[in-house]
């Protein structure tokens, strides 16, 4: 099997995906806040009010995000090293020691459970991506052309 | 493509070669910064600061501080791969 070229090889994408999942966490932490910021603001201080709590918390949200992001990719490389194999259980693998690292600072339980939870939800989203694909190949299966019947007589 | 682009779209299951896993310097200095410096945080006790008495027992905050040891050795030990041992290690090179 030849090597896939569509990606970036695996330290980098580290990186990459760090910086995407902070873009895209700042980009929806801007549209939450924004409109949690208009909502909470009173009349003739609504544009303002959105602003400033965009500039108070957009960051904070794509900080979290990119956290995530960037261990969860850290981890599923390390994962695929190890296990020198490519399969939906590298996600989930990764997930489970995403979700403990970021909750070490709760406590033992907390860890546990976040780690567990992280693993169970990546392992959905794994399953409903698989399912998906393989409704979206059968739906795009081959099939026969209907070719016409040549025996049936053409009149006389 | 990326490793959280890869949650949504799985690719098929396959083993990856050898070259593909193999150790190159980027993934080296990756790793000994993760280890030193995850490493640094978890053994400085900074994780659990400014927590209530009593939230984590003792043995906890002891665990935590070992694996942030450990991590330091990992990444100590990955810093020197091919210069300081293990000098006829063999790189890829990343395209």
């Amino acid at each position: 099997m030849s090597a896939d070229h569509t990606r970036d090889p695996c330290p980098i994408v580290i990186l990459n995906d760090f910086g995407g999942a902070f873009a895209m966490g700042v980009i929806g932490g801007c549209v939450w806040h924004g409109i949690k910021g208009f909502r909470n603001s009173p009349y003739g201080e609504r544009r303002i009010g959105a602003i400033s709590a965009i500039k108070a918390r957009a960051p904070v949200v794509g900080g979290n995000f990119g956290v995530w992001g960037g261990l969860f990719s850290l981890f599923d490389c390390s994962v695929k090293a190890v296990r020198k194999r490519e399969d939906p259980l590298n996600a989930i693998i990764a997930g489970f020691f995403t979700g403990g690292a970021l909750a070490i600072r709760g406590g033992w339980k907390h860890t546990r459970n976040s780690a567990i939870t992280c693993a169970c939800i990546l392992g959905v989203f794994e399953g409903v991506g698989m399912m998906f694909q393989r409704y979206m190949a059968w739906q795009n299966r081959p099939v026969a052309p209907i070719l016409p019947d040549s025996g049936s007589p053409m009149g006389a | 493509m990326s490793n959280i682009i890869d949650i949504f779209v799985p690719p098929k299951p396959r083993d990856l070669s050898e070259d593909e896993t193999a150790d190159c310097v980027p993934c080296q200095m990756m790793a000994f910064l993760f280890g030193v410096g995850g490493g640094l945080y978890f053994s400085s006790g900074r994780v659990f600061k400014g927590e209530k008495i009593g939230d984590n027992p003792m043995w906890w905050k002891y665990t935590v501080r070992t694996g942030g040891l450990a991590m330091i050795a990992y990444g100590a030990y990955r810093g020197g791969q091919g210069w300081l041992w293990d000098k006829d290690r063999v790189y890829k090179r990343l395209q």
